[in-house]
């Protein structure tokens, strides 16, 4: 049996047990938001048996602690390498839902269109017409696509000059 | 020079770039936007570039207005309509629809992903009602092609729908008018002279496994009433002679085959290409045991690790260029397919690479019970006891099954442009993700590519092919050339006149 304990400052091991084939981590709270905590936790459910905890003693910064027991036995080595990729998987969701923020339009606009054009949506009338590099589309006689703000910007600047010393 | 050393944050006129990524590749940077262009560029040149330093009439700054690297040069309507032809595949639905007739099989492959039973076992045969309606369901594609791929178990034991797929697919295409063609997957062990004549009369284009010479692939493919090299590689003279007879020019039609990789395998990347040389094949894919199936169960006496196998890789691509050289003209395909995205600026719709993936909006997976799945692969989870990827049945719309919460997560999961890793690689505009090797190897549809084996696998590919392109030897790029030359297949298509 090896079992470590440890302090938990950002995202430790708290204990780890051969024997039972359980790992607990200790996770800052605060440094993870809790849907990425979730989401991580999930995709460990069909190899392990996992419970989330918190521990908000007095005075100091409280504690997610996530309870990792393998369904298989699981021995020392492959505990740490569940908890290194437990860990790796919080990274990674957390990352990913900073770029979907950041990306969120473009990868709505995509994904619509793929699914629109899979269901008949928006087949555009050309579409046939592979070799067609017309680009009609972005015309935009009436300036709808023109900004408000550059749009009206003009006017509303017209008497700075005047006003300039 | 370090990249520390290049690129001096403070001195960045990011305006006046557009957007991009870079790694290192020889002694130079590789640089590509999210448009598909790229070029090379010393750490100096890195430097002027990205400090916006360059000046017309310079090498540098042509080539970097050429790759479309400086804001102010670009030309958006003309970037604008280079993106929706390359993206074509966002516009329609499925192309590929891949028909499982049977899970009835004579091989007992160690590695197959399907789930195969006993030749008896004839009620897992898909029916006539249920072919019929899965055609129907495949002609409602918004894509004007409709390619139905038959796989199994082995296809050719539940011949009769084969032949009805078929001829009902070709009596509806009379009124649909869409680029219809058939392929088929087969061990070719229940091939016969008949049978051979039918499918070359209806245009059916043959596929089969070949692992290489006869000890590999006999001890994989089992095969209780003989050898399956000789079957196969029989079938395969008899057939490619029976293209050339026909007129046909025996540089482009042949036999398809594949071998998948298995550790014995791994140091005969000679043996293996030989064999397909021997056979008359002009291309070979070199297919990575997938996690899928028995080869999930199989991967302890077979299975490898992603750095024997981009080992096993690289050896056999040197090989096939080195035949290349000596006038023997073969490919390896799938360096072929990533080497036309970069050097011929193309797409050719390659599922596994392309963003969004293909599952659900790219290809759709019929097993012979009615249910559908969103690839290939979902039904391969499927075999494995997880229905995450059934989508439907054939009794369900069409339109249900392309705009299902399902599909939507699978596009949405699908997408570079929403994955750590893939936004900021280089190699983003020419590759792409599979969400269900994501989620049997990783748990989720989203995966993690920074330990994935599928971006290990293909960024290790592409480090490799790029470090070719970066050297430009021009001997190399004129066979490159050769390997991404498009030719299409028409007599595989079938006549779009009424019948």
């Amino acid at each position: 049996m090896t079992q470590t304990t440890g302090t938990a400052t950002q995202h430790t091991i708290e204990t780890c047990n051969a024997a039972t084939s359980t790992v607990t981590l200790a996770l800052e709270m605060g440094l993870y938001p809790t849907e990425v905590l979730y989401g991580a936790a999930y995709i460990f459910i069909d190899r392990a048996f996992v419970l989330l905890d918190k521990d908000e003693g007095q005075g100091r910064i409280g504690r997610w602690l996530v309870h990792l027991r393998g369904k298989t036995p699981l021995d020392d080595q492959q505990l740490r390498a569940l908890s290194g990729e437990f860990g790796n998987e919080l990274l990674s969701q957390a990352l990913r839902r900073k770029i979907v923020k950041q990306n969120q339009k473009l990868i709505e606009e995509i994904t619509t269109q793929a699914i629109a054009g899979a269901a008949g949506g928006t087949l555009p009338t050309d579409f046939l017409a592979t070799d067609d590099d017309g680009m009609d589309f972005l015309d935009d006689p009436l300036g709808i696509a023109v900004p408000w703000e550059e749009k009206f910007k003009k006017k509303k600047d017209e008497p700075a000059p005047e006003a300039k010393p | 020079m370090s990249l520390a050393e290049v690129v001096q944050l403070s001195k960045v006129k990011a305006d006046a770039l557009v957007p991009f990524n870079h790694r290192k590749v020889g002694d130079r940077y590789l640089l590509s936007n999210d448009f598909g262009d790229h070029t090379f560029v010393t750490p100096k040149e890195f430097q002027r570039f990205i400090q916006a330093e360059t000046r017309p009439g310079e090498e540098l700054h042509e080539r970097l207005i050429a790759t479309n690297l400086l804001a102010e040069h670009v030309d958006v309507k003309l970037q604008a309509a280079r993106w929706r032809k390359k993206k074509q595949y966002l516009f329609y639905g499925p192309t590929l629809h891949a028909f499982v007739l049977t899970h009835r099989c004579n091989h007992g492959c160690q590695y197959c992903h399907s789930s195969i039973v006993g030749m008896e076992r004839t009620d897992t045969d898909m029916s006539i009602e249920t072919a019929e309606r899965a055609v129907d369901l495949a002609f409602q594609t918004t894509s004007p092609g409709v390619s139905i791929e038959f796989q199994g178990g082995e296809p050719l034991a539940n011949w009769e729908v084969l032949q009805h797929i078929v001829e009902y697919s070709r009596q509806k295409n009379a009124l649909a008018g869409k680029a219809l063609s058939f392929s088929l997957v087969t061990n070719l062990s229940l091939m016969d002279d008949d049978k051979l004549d039918y499918l070359l009369d209806r245009k059916v284009q043959l596929c089969t496994s070949l692992d290489g010479p006869a000890d590999l692939h006999d001890k994989i493919r089992i095969y209780k009433q003989g050898s399956s090299h000789e079957l196969v590689t029989g079938w395969m003279r008899k057939i490619n002679q029976r293209y050339k007879d026909m007129g046909l020019d025996p540089n482009l039609y042949r036999v398809e085959a594949l071998p998948t990789i298995t550790r014995p395998a791994l140091t005969r990347w000679r043996d293996i290409v030989d064999t397909y040389v021997s056979v008359g094949c002009r291309a070979v894919f070199m297919r990575k045991l997938d996690p899928f199936g028995f080869a999930a169960r199989s991967a302890k006496t077979l299975g490898y690790s992603m750095d024997d196998f981009v080992a096993f890789y690289i050896n056999a691509v040197e090989y096939i260029i080195e035949l290349n050289k000596q006038g023997t003209q073969v490919m390896e395909r799938h360096a072929a397919i990533m080497l036309a995205k970069i050097l011929d600026d193309a797409e050719p719709n390659y599922l596994d690479l392309r963003t969004p993936g293909g599952a659900c909006i790219g290809q759709i997976g019929y097993a012979p019970d009615g249910s559908i799945y969103s690839s290939d692969e979902g039904r391969f989870v499927a075999s494995m006891g997880d229905e995450m990827f059934k989508l439907g049945t054939v009794n369900d719309s069409y339109d249900h099954l392309m705009t299902n919460a399902q599909t939507r997560a699978m596009v949405m999961a699908g997408l570079n442009d929403g994955q750590p890793d893939c936004v900021s690689c280089v190699y983003k505009p020419w590759c792409g993700q599979q969400v269900e090797y994501n989620y049997k190897t990783q748990g989720s549809l989203h995966g993690r590519m920074r330990d994935s084996n599928w971006c290990k696998k293909h960024k290790s590919i592409f480090d490799y092919l790029m470090a070719k392109v970066e050297r430009g030897d021009p001997e190399e790029m004129r066979i490159f050339e050769r390997w991404t030359t498009n030719r299409v297949l028409d007599h595989f298509l079938q006549e779009r006149a009424p019948l």
